[in-house]
């Protein structure tokens, strides 16, 4: 049973959509007392660094899921900026903390050189090991829709990277069985699908 | 770039007007899209083409259905009046929703949406209109001249901030006779945020359009009539790119 | 002066008394017809050179549904086949074997006459020659269409009409009937029969039969056509409802009329003249016509809606478009929106849902768009017109207050009231229907 975090900032239809396509058991978490009965957690997120941060505090999940995180037995899958909040800071609007699981920051593409944005692309990722994560995953174009990436401290956290206009970034990242996923695997076809289906079967 | 299929739907079917006008019945929407999505096009585009202009609501039983089944992004336009609205088409799974005459109506609608839902959700359509030399944003399936130019539109766009702008010739629409190229040279000067192309799309405008970086087209007679190929087409722009 | 400012007491259209009262011979009962809206408040197509006053025989509802739905039922039997194969029948009879003119189709290259040529010319193998009775003022894309017929393959012969007569007529038309577009109307039923007549082309084929409208007359009978075109005595002869004598009276020669007039019926028999609609031999659709068009050429459709209606592809030839329908508004209580939706929702196009809320959205809007240029068309300034017309009226110029003044006496009672939002139809759509309206 997979909790899916309803922090009124993402996309929840379609991913549920997904999960429920491969027949995988969800169950939507609102509260922090739900928190401890999973072993397994996505956070989607589409929008804003800010209002994410926002909305998780204000629903009190915050503490909740940053505990959830620190249990080194727990897995968890943070989506477009579901990753990007994993980091130290989001540079969004205004300086906002992230859980500062994985030390870096988050910046725009525009930070490293003029360009339009969003990213919205179907782009190949660049596999650097082959986790369990990418089991069955042939092809490896997938769907992104952003105009910040995370700037990682430690390489060794990089799964995948992705080129946008020049600019290298992360596009997978993982530090021990948290997950961070730039792209939308709910968007990404079968083998978006697949993403999903491998973080069930870890 | 993207090859978005877009289908135009009024009340239980495809339609396909052309330069917007007629409501010529042509198909079953979910066949339609699960052909789109089985031929490899990247997004599906799905416009209420007369809610607007008929002023009927939808969300159609259709639509929840497409979505539990195809995993590419999904963006709605049509009539999208306020959040309310919009909120029911986020909730069963859309990805993205286009805006055109209620914006034009009413300009805070998208910094509403914006704040609801964040600003990659909400694209902000123009119906393009050339008249006496300039080009004007049309509304209500491009019945009614805003008298708002083109470019006056795309640089407000740009600088409230929005995902996406989707840029439609209304004498291309439906005609098969290629891109407006005019309409491209105007838009192109704007680079700051990405725009979509619509209107007259055919397989051998990937000539044309090598010279060209648009960041996404859309396709629509041309897949019904003229065996449109998303591969095929990206594999013959390819042979220049940067 | 003979016409005078009319200023209409607008108590007569106060209380429910007032409901009794109609005008134009309309029927005092209202009915909408529950298929496609078209009401009873409708007068029939006629012969126009014959309209004394505008009193017409209305629109006949059966079982409380319109002519033109009950001809649509019954046509859903009707063989087509076996029409085409009348229709081939009748063309052969005229087809030319040493490649000269053989058929005449007036038209203006608009959707529906474009379709007809096209159809008969490359379909059928046909020598057609197109005719054009002039609009009184073009719209750039209508004229852009009737290049686009001429670039496709066609002959052309556009008539364009003494404007000073052309004005005239439509001022005099809007004075007496509210009906300013009556020039045009006979200008297109009388100058193509004349024009056959002059080259020796007897075969006319018009695209529209007026049964597709729901004329009484289901059947386009060649004893009905030819009372519609022909005259038998001047006397009878109405343009604009004023007496040829009137006419004369005031300095109009007979040239000056002469695209107007109809033909004797004499000269009709002579020239062994054959009037048709193709819609009589071919399931009727205008939107096909108007796929048909933009798949076979550069047509193009108007870059605006007409004004009182949604549609891009009809009546989009003529500035005076806009005003014509605005006349039926308010002298039957329905627009170009309710005829438009009519016949999308019998040809399947539409639902009665969409019609309804089309109808309630743009019915009987006001023609700003070219406003200006309407009013200056039909005013008669003496340094243009004479003193001798310029006289005739009260007020040659007519500008908006004019514009409403006479309007309202051309409102019927039994249709409209007026409250302190102005004049409100007594029947509405959404209170008939209120089924197809959303909550709000």
């Amino acid at each position: 049973m997979i909790g899916i975090i309803n922090a009124n900032s993402g996309n929840l239809g379609s991913l549920i959509n997904a999960f429920n396509f491969l027949n995988i058991e969800i169950e939507i978490i609102t509260e922090s007392s739900q928190i401890s009965k999973f072993k397994k957690i996505v956070l989607p997120g589409v929008g804003n660094f800010v209002s994410l941060k926002k909305n998780l505090v204000d629903l009190d999940l915050y503490n909740g899921l940053k505990k959830f995180l620190n249990n080194e037995n727990n897995f968890f899958l943070g989506i477009c900026v579901g990753m990007q909040i994993l980091l130290t800071k989001g540079t969004e609007d205004k300086e906002t903390d992230g859980f500062n699981f994985i030390k870096g920051n988050v910046i725009n593409f525009n930070d490293i050189k003029r360009m339009k944005t969003p990213n919205i692309n179907w782009l190949n990722i660049q596999k650097k090991n082959n986790s369990q994560i990418f089991k069955d995953v042939t092809n490896t174009e997938f769907y992104f829709l952003h105009s910040y990436f995370c700037q990682i401290d430690d390489e060794k956290l990089i799964l995948a990277k992705a080129n946008y206009n020049g600019v290298e970034f992360p596009s997978v990242i993982k530090k021990n069985n948290v997950y961070g996923i730039q792209f939308h695997p709910e968007n990404s076809r079968s083998q978006g699908l697949n993403i999903l289906k491998n973080f069930s079967n870890l | 770039m993207r090859i978005i299929g877009k289908i135009e739907i009024k009340d239980d079917y495809v339609i396909k007007p052309i330069q917007f006008e007629g409501v010529r019945k042509i198909g079953n929407p979910e066949d339609l899209i699960n052909n789109f999505y089985n031929d490899k096009f990247d997004e599906i585009l799905i416009m209420n083409i007369t809610g607007s202009l008929y002023g009927i609501g939808w969300i159609k039983d259709f639509v929840k259905k497409i979505l539990k089944k195809t995993f590419i992004p999904v963006t709605i336009g049509g009539g999208i009046k306020d959040v309310d609205n919009a909120k029911e088409f986020f909730d069963v799974g859309v990805d993205k929703i286009a805006i055109n005459t209620n914006l034009m109506n009413d300009f805070s609608l998208l910094n509403k949406l914006k704040n609801e839902f964040g600003s990659q959700s909400v694209i902000c359509s123009i119906q393009a209109n050339k008249i006496n030399e300039e080009w004007f944003a049309f509304t209500n399936m491009a019945r009614e001249n805003s008298k708002i130019k083109v470019v006056d539109l795309i640089e407000k766009y740009t600088k409230e901030g929005t995902g996406e702008i989707l840029i439609t010739s209304v004498r291309r629409d439906g005609t098969l006779s290629g891109f407006d190229e005019d309409l491209v040279n105007l838009f192109l000067q704007y680079n700051k945020i990405p725009i979509i192309y619509s209107g007259g799309i055919i397989m051998d405008d990937a000539i044309k359009l090598k010279k060209y970086s648009l960041d996404a087209i859309t396709v629509s007679s041309s897949y019904y009539y003229k065996n449109f190929n998303p591969t095929e087409f990206k594999k013959n722009l390819i042979t220049h790119e940067i | 002066m003979k016409y005078k400012k009319q200023i209409i007491d607008h108590n007569i259209f106060l209380g429910d008394h007032a409901k009794q009262k109609t005008k134009i011979n309309l029927p005092s009962k209202f009915q909408f017809c529950p298929k496609c809206f078209l009401t009873n408040q409708r007068p029939t197509t006629r012969a126009e050179h014959y309209v004394k006053e505008d009193i017409t025989k209305p629109t006949m509802f059966s079982d409380g549904v319109c002519e033109a739905c009950k001809i649509k039922d019954k046509k859903i039997d009707v063989d087509w086949d076996k029409k085409k194969h009348e229709f081939k029948k009748l063309l052969d009879k005229y087809r030319s074997r040493n490649g000269s003119y053989d058929c005449v189709i007036p038209g203006s290259g608009g959707k529906d006459s474009f379709y007809v040529a096209h159809r008969l010319k490359y379909e059928y193998g046909m020598n057609p020659i197109t005719v054009t009775f002039s609009p009184f003022m073009y719209t750039d894309w209508g004229f852009k269409n009737l290049k686009n017929w001429t670039n496709s393959g066609f002959e052309n012969y556009l008539n364009t009409p003494n404007q000073k007569i052309y004005r005239l007529l439509s001022r005099l038309a809007l004075e007496k009937m509210f009906h300013p577009w009556q020039p045009w109307i006979l200008g297109q039923k009388n100058y193509p029969t004349k024009f056959a007549r002059m080259i020796k082309v007897p075969l006319i084929i018009y695209g529209e039969s007026p049964s597709e409208y729901g004329s009484p007359n289901s059947e386009y009978t060649y004893e009905y056509v030819r009372e519609w075109h022909t005259y038998k005595k001047l006397s009878d002869i109405y343009l604009s409802g004023c007496s040829l004598d009137e006419l004369y009276s005031y300095g109009l020669k007979q040239y000056d009329l002469h695209p107007f007039m109809p033909l004797h019926e004499k000269e009709f028999e002579e020239s062994e003249l054959n009037c048709c609609a193709f819609s009589y031999f071919h399931k009727w659709h205008p939107q096909e016509n108007y796929y048909y068009s933009i798949e076979h050429s550069s047509f193009n459709v108007s870059p605006e809606r007409t004004a009182g209606t949604y549609s891009k592809y009809s009546g989009i030839d003529d500035k005076m478009d806009d005003l014509y329908f605005y006349t039926y508004f308010i002298k039957y209580g329905f627009g170009r929106t309710t005829a438009d939706v009519a016949q999308e929702i019998r040809n399947g196009d539409i639902t009665l849902k969409e019609g309804a809320n089309l109808i309630k959205k743009y019915d009987g809007e006001y023609p700003s768009r070219f406003e200006k240029e309407l009013f200056e068309y039909f005013s008669m300034p003496k340094k243009d017109f004479g003193e001798k017309i310029s006289n005739l009226f009260e007020s040659p110029t007519v500008d908006k207050e004019y514009f409403t003044d006479l309007s309202d006496n051309f409102r019927s009672p039994h249709l409209w009231t007026k409250t302190n939002k102005g004049f409100e139809l007594r029947n509405k759509i959404e209170d008939y229907f209120p089924q197809y309206f959303e909550k709000k």
